[in-house]
């Protein structure tokens, strides 16, 4: 049951990173911008997978968050990631006002999606 | 003709009038203003999109512990509405010739792609931008998109297109509703006559990872000053909050290294940074003031303590008695990483008991020393400056003629001449817009 849901908030975080408007003018420019030599096909694959690596963690990170508030450790257990890689990615989030911090655990903070 | 409409002229400058500037800090705009308020007109060269140099960047300043951004953004906002001020931030000075009261100066604007005229800075641009890239004001910790100001106090406040990394799709362009994007904008040279020149070109970090056997690079808790400095800066990337980077916990125990990158012969830097002592203080006190639930232990490993300015012993003194900073006389011969908990061991000899350390932290900060920037060397060629053998630019006589370059009617302040803290850069500052002006007011003659 339990890796059910995980495999389902996997799922749900990639349908996610693919909706959100970054990939998809990505994707959508992307080939132009290639037929018209303003990037190389190289630079567009790795902007590409860089592009989706960071928006699926992204989601799935916010997947565990919209369960309830959570410190970097709890995050990196439930979704198997390493905890700088968790952290380096809530710091992104938090940059652009998607995550706040709300409040400190035994010597972790502890990580909340920002309400507006 | 540019993309921006017709190319810029300053042929309505007169070099008896007027003064240029090279180097946006706290030195440089402080000459800048000292120069102007005389009413000498001073053209100030920055090669970043902002003014405000390193300062901009910290969190606090020692031994007031006052809050930087709070000092430095009313200069910022001084020097960008001075009626006598030009300001080409985003440029380089690519040629200088001529002689003291008639000099021309060859600046590169690097195109912005943004005009200036018509940005309004409100940002709308950037959620469109899908390119995301490491902040390099935030040294690296912090993100910004291909279309962006470093800080939030960026002056001019006008965003920037970085070439390097934009993609050319156009968002930005889609999403700003004063039209203000020039994404084909070109690159532009123009001559500046001046009368006086005021280098304050400021330095840089000495590279850490020179040294292997400290750790940085190989080990995320270890970490060097200015990326300390933004990590506990409210408004850097962690909003402020202490943590260190292998899993964002908060450090009980840090450990501060000292005269990493100076007073080493071996490293081909021999000199004394001067700074690295005090700041090293005052972040060891920030721990506490920021995290003082938390923070147990904090230990700064050094060679000397040159606690030389006024009010520094005091500050040092405080440090000790007041919020337990402990200190430990020798130099850190290396660090590993304990694999279980991250943490970092720190081996060193304690110089005054003959006791061989080794000390566990949770995070290291290493403080590097300071080094003129790696770009000086190609001006001081341009403009027919002498370098020190320290790489810093020579004066004419260290006692008598501080702020005098070799070359008539060319002064330097700030760290361009040798380190310096924040006091003693303004200081250097004001005292190199004296003698520019004296050499604007003889019409060159010395």
């Amino acid at each position: 049951m339990m890796k059910e849901t995980a495999d389902i908030k996997r799922v749900e975080a990639m349908a996610d990173a693919f909706a959100d408007e970054r990939l998809r003018w990505l994707i959508g420019k992307g080939d132009v911008l290639v037929r018209n030599d303003e990037l190389t096909q190289e630079k567009f694959k790795n902007l590409i997978e860089k592009t989706i690596h960071e928006e699926y963690t992204r989601n799935y990170i916010l997947k565990q968050l919209a369960d309830g508030p959570k410190t970097v450790g709890e995050i990196a257990k439930a979704t198997n990631l390493e905890s700088h890689h968790v952290l380096w990615n809530l710091l992104a989030m938090m940059k652009w006002n998607k995550v706040e911090i709300a409040g400190e655990h035994k010597h972790e903070y502890i990580y909340a999606i920002k309400e507006f | 003709m540019t993309i921006a409409g017709d190319k810029v002229t300053y042929d309505h400058l007169l070099p008896s009038e007027t003064a240029m500037v090279i180097g946006g800090g706290v030195a440089g705009m402080q000459a800048a203003l000292d120069i102007a308020d005389q009413n000498y007109r001073v053209v100030l060269v920055e090669k970043s999109p902002s003014i405000g140099g390193v300062m901009a960047m910290l969190d606090k300043t020692f031994p007031t512990l006052d809050c930087s951004a709070c000092i430095l953004t009313p200069r910022l906002s001084e020097v960008a509405r001075h009626p006598n001020i030009e300001l080409l931030t985003y440029s380089e000075v690519v040629g200088v010739t001529g002689k003291a009261g008639d000099f021309r100066v060859k600046v590169l604007r690097k195109a912005r792609k943004i005009d200036e005229e018509k940005c309004s800075g409100c940002g709308d641009c950037v959620p469109h931008c899908p390119i995301e890239v490491p902040n390099e004001f935030d040294q690296g910790l912090g993100f910004r998109k291909a279309i962006y100001i470093g800080f939030p106090q960026n002056t001019p406040l006008v965003y920037t297109i970085d070439s390097e990394n934009c993609i050319r799709c156009g968002m930005c362009e889609k999403a700003c509703v004063r039209e203000a994007v020039m994404l084909d904008a070109q690159d532009e040279e123009v001559e500046i006559p001046v009368g006086a020149i005021v280098v304050a070109t400021g330095y840089e970090l000495y590279d850490v990872s020179k040294y292997p056997r400290l750790g940085y690079g190989k080990y995320k808790n270890v970490i060097h000053a200015l990326e300390y400095e933004r990590i506990i800066n409210a408004a850097g990337p962690t909003g402020g909050h202490l943590m260190r980077l292998s899993d964002g916990k908060i450090p009980r125990s840090i450990g501060f290294v000292q005269c990493v990158g100076a007073r080493d012969l071996h490293k081909g830097v021999p000199n004394c940074s001067r700074i690295c002592c005090m700041y090293s203080i005052k972040n060891a006190v920030m721990a506490f003031e920021l995290a003082h639930d938390h923070v147990k232990d904090v230990t700064l490993y050094y060679a000397d303590l040159r606690a030389f300015g006024k009010g520094f012993e005091e500050f040092k003194e405080m440090a000790k008695t007041r919020f337990g900073v402990k200190f430990i006389r020798g130099r850190v011969g290396e660090v590993n990483e304990n694999p279980e908990n991250r943490n970092i061991r720190v081996r060193v000899e304690n110089t005054e008991s003959g006791e061989f350390l080794e000390n566990e932290h949770e995070l290291v900060v290493i403080s590097p020393g300071i080094l003129p920037p790696r770009t000086l060397r190609a001006l001081s060629n341009q403009m027919g400056l002498q370098l020190d053998s320290d790489g810093f630019i020579s004066v004419e006589h260290a006692s008598i003629y501080p702020v005098d370059t070799t070359i008539p009617g060319i002064y330097v302040c700030g760290c361009a001449e040798s380190p310096k803290d924040i006091p003693d850069s303004v200081a250097a500052g004001s005292a190199a817009a004296m003698r520019a002006s004296i050499t604007l007011a003889k019409g060159g003659v010395q």
